[in-house]
């Protein structure tokens, strides 16, 4: 685990301790979200770490700077999540991407920009819910997804960009 | 295909906590727990899309309502429930064991926990699909962002309505809160929080008829429900907040159900007209629709489900 985010992890158990019952405090890192498990007993603390799967493998993550070389100079489909950390529907579809971006990676580039640091990008698509995904082709956006969705779902709508031999 | 001893649908608090029962009665469950998307209708349930839950007791400091269903789950996941995160697209009650089908995969239970709960309405305006994501949103902890410095309104008077209109006055410069009565229908102290916040105007006896604007919103036609009279606000956003349905509709000719749709139990239990069937949560309770109030009908429906799989041997 990354040291800042053992530290973070380490404050919210000894924060949470205090209430002596079962508790989980959770941190996000590049590797996914840890969930740690506390069990308080008379005798006993029992403390467990579970990882939930990985979910930036082939995930490109955009910035304003980036931005218009990855999509315009892109030579394949490349679907932009727009998302933020503070929105929950975000975080559900977020292992869903990367598990495309494992499936589809050499038919389609799958990248994520967060409009909290990147709004200029957010506003100039005029994105006004999250998640949104933009489907951009030749540089031009293609098709828009407001809202999060199932794996089926997303892979239904994204149908049209990904090889019909699937 | 396979078995299983018992099925939980649906994963807000009720199902986790029928969940958490049944699997500390070693019962196996395995919990179907919906799809991503941004309405209520999501694994979690509706506090998936809440910020602040203080009224649920063990945190008197609060809770952040997704922190608390991450919580329910990891805790039935320790006694070892488990989960299919798909939505179920049809079952069959009719001879068991019950069939419970994922799009094209079946899967058989002895007994069936439904605690689908209820998903938020819509204002079912033509305008609606138009503009969804565009200015018209259904989640304001998702969206509240985009409208830093804009007015903005909230259609509803319930404690969604009022929190969600809270919760907006931390970006928008004014919320109008739109109520088709002349009081609230959210608990005092929302009111009170509502009544004294300087960014919230409350528009009374008012309903949202249609929305404007072609790429974005940009106004909201209200019509006065006591006078007629029609007018628009020139907001660029609105959040729906206008009450619920029971998401109930795979279970028509199946189970029994009030008009509304709202599932059909035995009083006083989850018992619903199916033996070995039972419901718990929101999506039979138009009454209380209170976070605790299903977790403890979860646990009932879990009880229940125990002692009829029991009986049955």
């Amino acid at each position: 685990m990354h040291g800042s985010h053992r530290l973070r992890a380490l404050a919210g158990v000894r924060r949470l301790t205090r209430y002596r019952q079962v508790v989980v405090p959770s941190v996000t890192t590049p590797l996914g979200m840890l969930v740690a498990m506390v069990s308080l007993s008379p005798d006993s603390i029992t403390i467990s770490i579970e990882r939930t799967p990985a979910m930036t493998a082939g995930i490109v993550t955009l910035t304003t700077s980036t931005f218009d070389e990855a999509v315009t100079g892109a030579d394949r489909p490349v679907i932009v999540d727009f998302w933020a950390e503070w929105c929950g529907p975000c975080k559900m579809i977020a292992p869903i991407l990367g598990e495309i971006a494992d499936e589809q990676g050499e038919h389609v580039t799958i990248a994520k920009l967060n409009v909290d640091e990147n709004p200029e990008i957010a506003m100039r698509f005029n994105v006004m819910s999250i998640p949104t995904l933009l489907i951009f082709d030749g540089g031009e956006v293609r098709k828009r997804l407001v809202g999060a969705k199932g794996k089926g779902q997303l892979l239904q709508e994204l149908n049209e960009f990904l090889p019909t031999s699937r | 295909m396979s078995h299983h001893h018992v099925i939980i649908i649906g994963s807000g608090p009720a199902g986790l906590t029928a969940a958490i029962y049944a699997a500390r009665a070693n019962l196996h469950p395995l919990v179907i727990e919906g799809e991503p998307s941004s309405t209520s209708d999501q694994p979690g349930g509706q506090l998936m899309l809440t910020t602040d839950v203080e009224n649920y007791p063990g945190f008197p400091d609060g809770v952040m309502g997704p922190e608390l269903m991450v919580m329910f789950r990891a805790q039935a996941a320790r006694f070892g429930a488990e989960f299919l995160t798909e939505k179920v697209t049809a079952v069959d009650f009719s001879e068991r064991p019950f069939r419970v089908s994922v799009r094209d995969r079946h899967l058989t239970a002895d007994a069936v926990i439904v605690s689908t709960g209820a998903q938020s309405l819509m204002l079912g305006l033509e305008s609606e699909s138009r503009l969804l994501g565009y200015g018209l949103s259904t989640c304001a902890t998702c969206d509240g962002f985009f409208f830093r410095g804009q007015e903005i309104a909230v259609a509803g008077g319930g404690d969604s309505a009022v929190e969600e209109a809270i919760f907006l006055t931390k970006f928008a410069s004014k919320v109008i809160l739109i109520h088709r009565r002349d009081t609230l229908r959210a608990s005092k102290i929302m009111q009170e929080r509502a009544f004294n916040n300087p960014k919230i105007e409350i528009l009374w006896n008012n309903v949202v008829q249609d929305l404007v604007g072609d790429t974005k919103l940009e106004g909201v036609v209200v019509r006065d429900v006591r006078s007629d009279k029609v007018s628009t606000l020139p907001v660029t956003g609105l959040f729906v907040a206008i009450g619920h349905r029971p998401n109930t509709d795979l279970f028509k000719g199946v189970l029994d159900m009030e008009d509304s749709g709202y599932l059909i139990t035995k009083p006083g239990t989850s018992y619903t007209n199916v033996p070995g069937v039972f419901a718990c949560g929101d999506v039979q309770d138009y009454t209380y629709r209170q976070a605790i109030t299903a977790a403890g009908s979860g646990c009932m429906a879990a009880i229940d489900c125990e002692r009829w799989l029991e009986s049955v041997g």
